[in-house]
């Protein structure tokens, strides 16, 4: 479980992962899986930026009448038979769905994908209280196995490799705990799970979902899959239970269908992903399948305080992962060294939000401001400006380093005395310039060695921009 | 209600003031004309299905000879809204109506509308329509008639959702998939392995 300690070991962490070989050789297969399919459907789509654009303004429009549009919500689903449930806090909600699940005798709870879930540290609660707990998403159900946290929000077991995978099969799965596994291919293993968790569907006496969006419009929760686990989880139990935050809610189904046209593009390529379900209400009296209850959790957990605040914009983030697909930091150490729910850009971005500055303070750092992740995100979240909007505010809070404060007090300076300044910066290139030798190259350089431990320092050419600028001809 | 409901809702209003109620729908951003068919057809295809276009009269036919290609017993799981296509036309095609069970290979499924625009099927629940019996069996095959094809995710969500919102309406892009190991995409995670598309002309 998540408990946001692990934050503070971020640099740590993400030596350690650096020397992962596993969890290397699963991230190099970022470049030609999520990155080359996102490129190829965004190619296909030739109207891709406006409906950018429409998504976008559809969630700006809902943000800035949020109450109007949660209220709306929970009328809706009231008129259709659902129950609504508003949750402040990560603890008000798991206590919502634990009263739910013990009132009403449910031992097996299965869940679909769930990033919501994460966040409240709702599998280790359910389990404390002896409600057995299973994932049916693959990847969910090969991090459950393996007893640990996701580290993408819609890959969760993207850090393993296939063997890890097998071995995991191996050590849980009873018929192969005697035989040797002699099938090693990726759909040989997706077989094995599929008849595993088949049966494990209909033992459940509850399902539980997320939601993409929430249709105000309708009272309606929607989740898009591509596994189909996520239908069989909120159709063959009794019970229904979707958990979702309060931004997640749009005015209409048309709004909704803005977001799924730049949703699977930008998340797994496919113009499409295989199942976008709406569900409303519960089964209805002519039905004859489907849950005889429906309940949405509503959780808050400090994002009505982010409105009016710079850090609002994340708010728009739908969840698809593209930022950390296209992220050279999360593409180096993986997800977990982040150590909370939500990694990559969007984490760096709303964790600080979420947990407060000083609980994750390393995050927003955690940057070259490169702006891959803006460039790529479907709604158009400023991530590096919300970055330096937290790392403002840490340097006011006086929480990082005191080298790190010298060191901006002293450019902060020179940068206010522009002849020092062209002094200073022109004396220092054409020392470094100098001194460099006919390798071009510094391989130790004093007070820049956090560069020099693990690359080279290139050597200036010998002249300052400025100065070149001014001897243009 | 709660009073985390009114904390909650107190918090939006202070930050976002009443707010004028209402904003219009963007709009659709598609250029996919309705009717259009032959684009439905091979958006399916893209996503991973597979396509006949056959007269309406002969679904029957086209189910058994699909299974007898795929090597699959000749047994489906009829949902009950398609009771009625003419299935003693058949002898040797053994039918059940209802929900799926576990042990059901094929299932035959109604779509209510197609969406040209993504090449989605359209499942709207029904009591002649469960929702299980597009996601339980290995092997889906859906009917949907041409003329239920439309143009886009807008349009077809308004015909959905009708006057009342049924329990189900499921957007159907293709078979079941996965691309949780090593990112390489499989067929059949949970639901269907396959999906084989009647698209029916009258």
């Amino acid at each position: 479980m998540f408990d946001g300690r692990e934050i503070a070991q971020f640099p740590e962490a993400s030596a350690r992962a650096l020397g992962d070989e596993n969890l290397q050789a699963a991230l190099r297969l970022l470049g030609e899986g999520f990155q080359a399919r996102r490129t190829d459907a965004v190619e296909r789509f030739s109207e891709f930026e406006d409906a950018r654009d429409a998504a976008v303004d559809a969630k700006r429009r809902t943000l800035r009448q949020l109450h109007h549009h949660l209220e709306a919500f929970e009328a809706r689903c009231q008129e259709q038979g659902g129950v609504v449930h508003w949750a402040e806090t990560p603890a008000d909600a798991r206590q919502i769905v634990l009263e739910l699940l013990t009132s009403r005798g449910v031992r097996v709870l299965s869940k679909g994908k769930t990033m919501v879930a994460e966040e409240i540290g709702l599998n280790g609660f359910l389990e404390e209280h002896g409600i057995e707990v299973v994932e049916t998403d693959l990847g969910e159900y090969i991090i459950q196995l393996a007893e640990e946290v996701p580290s993408h929000i819609i890959a969760p077991a993207i850090h393993k490799t296939m063997p890890q995978v097998v071995e995991l099969f191996r050590q849980h799965h009873d018929k192969l705990k005697a035989a040797p596994f002699p099938r090693r291919t990726p759909a040989d293993l997706v077989a094995e799970a599929r008849t595993v968790l088949r049966r494990r569907y209909l033992e459940a006496d509850a399902g539980l979902t997320g939601a993409n969006f929430l249709v105000a419009d309708t009272g309606s929760s929607v989740i898009v899959t591509n596994e189909g686990n996520g239908d069989l989880t909120q159709t063959l139990p009794r019970l229904h239970i979707v958990l979702a935050t309060i931004e997640k809610v749009v005015p209409t189904l048309a709004d909704g269908a803005a977001i799924l046209r730049v949703l699977a593009r930008s998340a797994t390529g496919q113009d499409m992903s295989a199942y976008t379900t709406i569900s409303t209400g519960p089964r209805r009296s002519t039905d004859i399948d489907g849950p005889s209850e429906y309940h949405v959790v509503l959780l808050d957990n400090g994002r009505s305080s982010l409105l009016g605040t710079p850090a609002e914009e994340v708010l728009r983030c739908i969840r698809c992962g593209a930022c950390m697909n296209h992220c050279p930091v999360y593409g180096a150490v993986g997800g977990h060294a982040y150590g909370w729910v939500y990694p990559g850009p969007i984490g760096a971005a709303l964790t600080p939000a979420l947990l407060g500055v000083e609980a994750a303070r390393h995050l927003p750092n955690a940057s070259s401001l490169c702006g891959r992740c803006e460039e790529v995100c479907p709604m158009r979240i400023p991530l590096p400006k919300i970055f330096r909007y937290w790392r403002a505010k840490e340097h006011e809070a006086r929480l990082n380093t005191v080298r790190a404060r010298l060191a901006l007090a002293l450019w902060g300076w020179l940068a206010a005395h522009p002849r020092l300044y062209r002094l200073g910066t022109g004396a220092a290139m054409w020392i470094l310039s100098r001194l460099a030798g006919r390798s071009r190259r510094y391989r130790n350089l004093i007070l820049a060695n956090g560069w020099t431990r693990s690359r080279d320092f290139p050597a200036p050419a010998g002249r300052t921009f400025l100065n070149s600028w001014n001897r243009r001809p | 209600m709660s009073a985390a409901r009114e904390r909650i809702l107190g918090r939006l209003r202070d930050r976002l003031g009443e707010g004028s109620q209402e904003s219009p729908c963007p709009p659709a951003t598609s250029s996919v004309r309705a009717g259009d068919v032959d684009v439905f057809c091979r958006r399916l295809e893209a996503a991973g299905a597979t396509v006949e276009r056959i007269p309406e009269d002969s679904v029957p036919q086209a189910v058994a000879q699909y299974l007898a290609q795929r090597n699959l017993a000749a047994r489906v799981r009829v949902s009950p809204a398609l009771a009625k296509l003419g299935w003693d036309a058949e002898p040797l095609l053994e039918t059940a109506f209802g929900i799926a069970e576990l042990d059901d290979a094929a299932a035959v499924v109604p779509a209510v509308l197609g969406v040209a625009e993504t090449g989605s099927l359209v499942h709207v629940s029904a009591g002649d329509n469960p929702t299980t019996n597009h996601f339980l069996p290995d092997h889906a095959i859906a009917v949907v008639a041409e003329e239920a094809v439309c143009a886009d995710l807008e349009t077809a969500f308004s015909a959905a959702s009708g006057s009342a919102m049924p329990r189900t309406v499921c957007l159907i892009t293709g078979p079941s998939r996965t691309g949780d190991i090593e990112q390489r995409i499989e067929l059949g995670a949970h639901g269907p392995r396959s999906l084989h598309v009647l698209v029916t002309k009258k």
